[in-house]
């Protein structure tokens, strides 16, 4: 009888051809096939070589359980491995090339590890490897790592844009075979928030391989209409081509879904909900009898999705081999599609009949399958030890069915063994309130029974979610048993079984572990590697326990599982990461004149979050340092400015205003007046500096506060906690506004003529009526509003004028024009740096929170007329030594040699050794106004040792350099120039 | 400093982004927007009850409980933290500091912060990508802390599954448009 080459399936598109590629060949398919079916149908039946056997394999399964058919997909710019044919969608000009073969999969050399077996078995690598050890680095790590792994990356730059995203629901519904859409359609009914994903890139789950009727109509006509019905209700979200890889803590699942015609290849969903059905069916297991891993020997079930769902119609001398009633579905569907069926090789002696035309080998047992390449036929024995040979060409086997529970072990829920269907089921015992398996997952079946435990299920959490179930009608089914006897290997012959077909682990395998003691089901699979492979054994763990449990003479429960983890499928690091790269791993702020400052020439450089213009470079400029000394030397003989908006500013407001800062500052500041400013020493508890800043009081009850940079979130934060838990009595205000304020800072014998400039006429900048550490609030340019200060890190005289964000740029370039006369130049954070090195002021590596106030030669600044925070233990002992360190400055006796920070302090004629450890350099650049290489940093004794001579070692930059000991203010030590 | 009265020319012009749209495809909009002022009015504790009625009287609506926001054709406001609101509009902070006296301080941002709308019905699309709050709940008038690419911001549901506002500073602005002009971009 002659037969199309599909059969007429309704799920696959025969209207739209689609070509695709295979180890360079080309081949033709259909929309809605898969690669494996595609191949299939193409009469490919040799489509990998097994990981360390290098074993001529095909394809085994018709889903993500697949342990064969591992391909890498070829992308235009990039390449994926070890992705699984039967996943796989096709797609027009899919190419796609089988990996661990070389130089080809039909002519693949390393398939001589074949002829080693014997020597390869399991754990070989245990005893093996170990002598000469010098060949270990040189030889076998170097040759163990090429050969091993499953596929190569093409170390490409991968395009794919990933996205996360999160998602919430009342119920959580996985998968959408019967079971999963009759939850769906009655919980979507009575209102609750449904979400229901499938792994398939169409719903249905086992309904769409099968051809009998539901309710008059076929599998797949029930799957669209009820699947209608559910898209009806907007309470119900439908996401098919979507994994759940595991589930999490309070009811968290996380789900990866590949996405078709999109930008976005994958989304990562953090899904949660109150309550989750796992409707995920249940898995084929394997029967392992000698050479059972020849291309053309598949699980019984799926030869019958071949046949139905994707019409694969090519399979010719078929033979079964089963131990249970499932298989005979299958051969009922070869007969009815016209295949030659050669018949049904049953281990039970009466298995029931379902059709007098199935030819069924009662109590017999495949021993042997025969074929080098491909499958060629099998030798059966029955009870009484009568050898038959049999040709045939595909052989579908069948050992049983386990529910696919993995998810609901993953929070630890061990499970539990079932003797009806000798399989395990979901665990009850502390089972999570979250999950509960349903359908076949739950071990049901048949049809009939899938629907009314759905029903059940689904009414139970409708009942603990306090909600009525609507009117709804169940389709009509015949009742149906499923009969099974356990069988779980053959045990004749002496040639190799295999169990596990992804790592090639053996029945020999599983008693070699366990007569070398590996008996724990835990160290079996470690020994082995049974069930570490991407298929996490799903087709093979329950059989290998089996094993495990004849050998030792004990039941399979008492011999128990090893722990399902997520993910339920690979995951690639990418889905998990998503959009966060590049750019979008860490936010960048913006200064409010960063795009001025990028027009003219500044590089910028990382503080923290922000960018910030580290120098403004000039035409003959050609190296950083020439920017560098030009700006400092501009600043120091006329004026500079430089955008410093990224300190830390906090408006502090409240009739308790006053009060509060001064308890969070250690010196005083109960008597500052209004209109001016002070500098502020921040402790810890602990007594140790924490932050410095200033604070200026605008008003009675008015305070802005700044902070460095890189500390005004843990100050904010810090200031917080002193308001809500340690005097939450206090009526005062924090706000942060530290971006709606931008802060010039305006430096330079000259800054006093540009300040004079720009702020409006009524208000007197002279030195008489806006001394140092003087703030008001003025208007400038016309009306503007603006905070102004007079306060200096430089050592010049300086102010810093904060004005709203928006007129920052617009300021900075009115700057540029009006301080032409006065050579006014922009400069960046290295040179103000610089001058805060030359003027001895403390910044961000001195305070490095080992650092008291004494060591910052402050401790005076620790006001002892009152409480504040860190006051009490900055008293230590131990912080108050007569020879503790102390800030001191540093400068080389020759002026070419340059101090490094990082450097330690030795006396110039002890050895560099920790016991002789006097200090350290904290910070150190070059002075262009001092022409020499200075440093900060603290010594023991420092201010006793001005004049001396110290060695400043770098052990890792291998230099040492003689320097003098001197004051730390470099610059203006009296402070004459900034009260000028 | 001569100011130029003759030609009316302002010294300092300030950066103002008034409904510039920065996306807009299928339905989805996304505009900027930081033309209005906002302030933070803090009520001071001695006089809540006082507080309150001037609130009410100045802007027409109640303070806003945690979660909420209360908006009318002039004005929009929610809660930020206790006692203190962000208020969104034409206001002027000196009128609020006459108004509120000694009930409340005011503290003006006006310049630090960026509104960004997202409207169309993508918008859920992209919240849902966006934020890890539950859209389900977040429905109109509600105004909640959220951290977009790690940058905390509000937002502020005006129409549940159509309208959002984020407010974030302006320093994260080219961050966050980035982000919400690749992933629109991404979605439609």
């Amino acid at each position: 009888m002659t037969r199309p080459t599909r059969t007429k399936s309704s799920l696959i598109n025969t209207n739209k051809k689609l070509s695709f590629v295979f180890n360079g060949k080309k081949y033709e398919g259909f929309q809605g096939d898969t690669l494996a079916s595609a191949l299939l149908a193409n009469d490919v039946k040799l489509i990998a070589r097994s990981f360390k056997y290098h074993r001529p394999r095909g394809i085994f399964t018709s889903g993500s359980h697949e342990p064969n058919a591992l391909v890498e997909i070829i992308h235009d710019d990039y390449n994926e491995p070890n992705s699984k044919a039967t996943t796989v969608e096709l797609y027009e000009g899919l190419v796609a090339k089988s990996q661990n073969c070389w130089p080809s999969l039909k002519y693949d050399l390393m398939s001589i590890n074949d002829k080693f077996s014997k020597f390869i078995g399991a754990g070989f690598y245990y005893k093996t490897f170990m002598w000469p050890s010098f060949f270990w680095e040189k030889v076998y790590e170097p040759v163990i790592r090429k050969a091993a792994g499953l596929g190569k990356l093409s170390k490409n730059k991968n395009n794919k844009n990933s996205e996360k995203g999160f998602l919430y629901c009342d119920l959580l519904i996985i998968g959408s075979g019967p079971s999963g859409l009759i939850s769906a359609y009655i919980a979507g009914l009575s209102g609750i928030k449904v979400i229901i994903v499938e792994e398939d890139y169409v719903f249905g789950g086992s309904l769409n391989n099968e051809i009998f009727k539901i309710s008059n109509m076929s599998p797949q006509a029930w799957v669209q209409s009820i699947l209608k019905e559910i898209r009806k209700l907007s309470n119900v979200r439908c996401i098919e081509n979507t994994s759940v890889i595991g589930m999490f803590d309070h009811g968290v699942f996380g789900a990866i879904q590949k996405l078709k015609e999109s930008k976005i290849e994958q989304i990562f969903w953090k899904i949660v909900s109150k309550k989750a059905l796992l409707c995920s069916g249940s898995l084929e297991r394997l029967i392992p009898f000698q050479n059972n891993d020849l291309p053309g020997i598949m699980l019984s079930g799926s030869i019958r999705s071949y046949l139905n769902r994707w019409g694969v119609n090519n399979f010719d001398k078929v033979l079964l081999f089963t131990n249970n009633d499932d298989t005979y579905v299958t051969a009922l569907d070869l007969i009815s599609n016209g295949i030659n069926l050669i018949g049904v090789v049953d281990t039970r002696d009466n298995p029931r009949i379902f059709d007098p035309k199935i030819k069924v080998f009662k109590s017999s047992q495949i021993v042997s399958a025969k074929g080098k390449l491909y499958l060629k036929g099998v030798d059966i024995v029955n009870k009484v030890g009568e050898l038959t040979h049999l040709k045939c060409d595909y052989l579908g086997i069948s050992g049983g069915w386990n529910p696919n529970i993995h998810l609901s072990c993953h929070t630890g829920v061990r499970p539990e063994w079932n003797e009806k269907i000798y399989a395990f089921v979901a665990g009850k015992t502390n089972v999570s309130t979250h999950l509960k398996a349903v359908g076949s997952a739950n071990g049901k079946f048949s049809l009939y029974e899938c629907i009314l435990d759905a029903e059940k299920q689904v009414l139970e959490i409708l009942s603990d979610l306090e909600m009525k179930p609507k009117k709804y009608s169940l389709p009509k089914i015949k009742e149906q048993s499923f009969e099974i006897d356990p069988f779980w290997f053959v045990k004749i012959g002496s040639q190799r079984k295999w169990v596990d077909l992804q790592n090639d682990v053996t029945v020999k395998d599983i008693e070699m572990a366990y007569a070398e003691n590996f008996r724990s089901v835990e160290h079996l699979k470690r020994y082995t590697t049974l069930g570490m492979g991407t298929d996490q054994g799903k087709t093979s763990n329950v059989t290998g326990l089996a094993i495990l449990a004849s050998l030792s003479n004990k039941s399979i429960p008492d011999v128990g599982t090893t722990v399902f983890r997520p993910p339920y499928i690979p995951l690639s690091i990418e889905a998990l990461v998503g959009s966060s790269i590049g750019k979008n791993f860490k936010p960048t702020r913006l200064t409010p004149t960063h795009n001025w400052a990028r027009d003219n020439g500044a590089s910028f450089t990382e503080t923290g979050l922000w960018l910030r213009a580290e120098w403004y470079s000039q035409k003959n400029e050609y190296h950083w340092r020439m920017s560098v000394d030009r700006e400092v030397n501009s600043v120091r003989n006329s004026v500079g400015f430089c955008d410093v908006s990224t300190l830390g500013k906090i408006d502090i407001q409240g009739k308790d205003a006053l009060e509060f800062v001064n308890k969070v500052y250690c010196n005083g500041f109960a008597k500052l007046p209004v209109g001016k400013v002070r500098y502020g020493l921040m402790l810890r508890e602990d007594g140790i500096v924490m932050d410095d800043g200033t604070t200026a009081r605008m008003s009675e009850n008015h305070f802005i506060m700044t902070t460095t940079t890189v500390n005004a979130e843990s100050v904010y934060r810090h200031l917080e906690f002193c308001h809500q838990c340690l005097w939450p009595e206090m009526d005062v205000h924090l706000i942060s506004t530290t971006d709606a304020w931008a802060q010039i800072a305006i430096a330079g014998p000259k800054s006093r003529k540009i300040i004079s400039k720009i702020v409006d006429k009524q208000f007197d900048v002279s030195n008489k009526n806006f001394p140092f550490m003087a703030c008001k609030e003025i208007t400038i340019c016309g009306g503007v509003l603006a905070r102004l200060f007079r306060i200096s890190f430089s050592g010049e005289l300086a102010y810093e004028l904060s004005i709203p964000t928006q007129y920052a740029s617009s300021l900075v370039s009115y700057l540029m024009e009006i301080g032409k006369d006065e050579n006014i130049i922009p400069y960046g954070t290295e040179a103000l740096g610089v001058m805060r090195i030359e003027k001895g002021h403390a910044a961000g590596a001195e305070l490095n929170g080992t650092i008291s106030a004494q060591n910052l030669n402050m401790g005076k600044m620790v006001s002892n007329k009152k409480d504040s925070i860190g006051m009490v233990l900055s008293k230590r002992e131990g912080l108050n030594t007569l020879d503790g360190l102390r800030l001191v400055g540093l400068k080389p006796i020759k002026a070419n040699h340059q101090l490094v920070s990082g450097s330690h302090l030795f006396n110039s004629s002890d050895t560099i050794t920790p016991i002789n450890d006097l200090g350290y350099i904290t910070s150190s650049c070059y002075s262009p106004t001092l022409k020499s290489s200075i440093a900060l940093g603290f010594l023991k004794n420092g201010n006793s040792r001005h004049g001396d001579y110290l060695k400043a070692s770098n052990p890792i930059l291998k230099t040492e350099v003689i320097a003098e000991v001197c004051n730390p203010i470099f610059v203006d030590p009296n402070g004459d120039r900034l009260r000028e | 400093m001569e100011i130029d009265y003759v030609n009316n020319k302002q010294l300092l012009e300030p950066i103002n982004f008034k409904s510039e749209s920065i996306f807009s495809k299928n339905d989805l909009q996304i505009t900027i927007d930081n033309s209005k002022n906002i302030v933070s009015l803090n009520q001071n504790r001695e006089e809540p009850k006082k507080f309150k009625t001037l609130f009410k009287n100045y802007f027409l609506f109640e303070p806003p409980k945690i979660s909420e926001l209360r908006f009318n054709k002039k004005y929009m406001s929610f809660w930020v933290r206790t006692n203190s609101f962000f208020i969104v509009g034409d206001v002027n902070p000196k009128d609020l500091n006459s108004v509120f006296s000694s009930t409340a301080s005011i503290t003006d941002q006006t310049g630090g912060w960026i509104s960004i709308q997202i409207k169309g019905k993508t918008s859920k699309s992209i919240f849902e990508k966006l934020i890890s709050v539950n859209l389900e709940e977040f429905i109109q008038a509600k105004a909640i802390r959220a951290s977009i690419n790690k940058i905390n911001c509000f937002i502020l549901c005006e129409s549940q599954f159509n309208k959002y506002t984020i407010i974030c500073p302006i320093s994260y602005y080219e961050n966050m448009k980035s982000r919400l002009v690749s992933l629109a971009e991404l979605i439609n």
